[in-house]
């Protein structure tokens, strides 16, 4: 199986079949990192596309010898911010729409599809300001340490910190006020 | 928030996530995008005046200053428009 350094020295030659292989290797991290950030499934499948295309179209920029996630990371979290600043006057749209079909969802069929837990975790995330938003999905979501956080997105590791240590106060105070019983979390407090 | 907490947390997130996966048509479609050449964006400025093209067209040869002239001309020469002698 090529590394990663062959796969973009095959791309800058303009091997289509290299970009397949390097989507296939990286699809989940990026789809994953997406919709986290966006909290939204088809944003997330059309930033996938965005951001392999982008990654093809510039790769005469790529170092070789580098390696590829910090880069991938860095453009999904930038094109998921520039997502989120565009579409985030629809939110209040969105939550009224949702509100609307909330009978329908509450039928019997939909019950037994949407997970309620997930969907307020989703609610929970997605609350948080998209600077402590990035960087709680880049640490929990894709286990990455605060010095690769700092690295990708630029900004200094106290600012990482600070950002996570708000975020997760947030998060765990939205969660505890929905009443999301996260698995054995009530033996925290007994 | 402790350890034990902060796992739980991300156990939940990741439970999340996964429910979901890229399109199964994801590699089809990007290979087909990055098979067409991109878009180029045309230089609106450079060379507008010359090419015509644009905000920065000079309709020089075209109708639009003499019928503007006119209707310039035509208004002016109004009674009670422009001059404030309405009454």
């Amino acid at each position: 199986m090529a590394n990663d350094a062959g796969l973009i020295l095959r791309l800058q030659a303009g091997d289509l079949e290299a970009l397949g292989i390097v989507y296939d290797r990286h699809k989940q991290l990026v789809f994953r990192t997406a919709l986290a950030i966006t909290g939204d499934a088809d944003a997330a499948a059309d930033l996938l596309q965005d951001v392999f295309l982008r990654m093809y179209r510039f790769i005469c920029r790529f170092d070789p010898q580098l390696p590829m996630e910090p880069w991938l990371y860095r453009m999904t979290a930038n094109l998921s911010y520039t997502w989120v600043r565009r579409h985030r006057w629809l939110r209040p749209l969105e939550d009224v729409v949702e509100w609307l079909a909330g009978d329908r969802r509450a039928s019997p069929p939909h019950m037994a599809e949407v997970n309620e837990e997930n969907r307020l975790v989703q609610q929970a995330i997605s609350a948080l300001p998209i600077s402590q938003r990035i960087v709680v999905v880049l640490y929990y979501i894709d286990d990455l340490s605060l010095l690769e956080i700092s690295e990708i997105l630029e900004i200094p590791e106290g600012t990482v910190k600070s950002r996570l240590h708000y975020g997760r106060q947030a998060l765990k105070n939205r969660l505890i006020l929905q009443g999301v019983s996260l698995p054995d979390m009530q033996y925290e407090f007994t | 928030m402790n350890r034990h907490m902060e796992s739980l947390l991300a156990k939940a997130l990741k439970q999340w996530v996964a429910r979901h996966h890229p399109p199964a048509d994801g590699r089809e479609r990007l290979l087909q995008k990055a098979a067409t050449p991109p878009p180029q964006s045309p230089n609106k400025f450079a060379l507008s005046w010359l090419t015509g093209q644009g905000a920065f067209r000079l309709d020089i040869l075209g109708t639009e200053i003499p019928r503007r002239l006119t209707g310039w001309l035509y208004f002016s020469f109004q009674p009670g428009y422009g001059n404030l002698s309405v009454v």
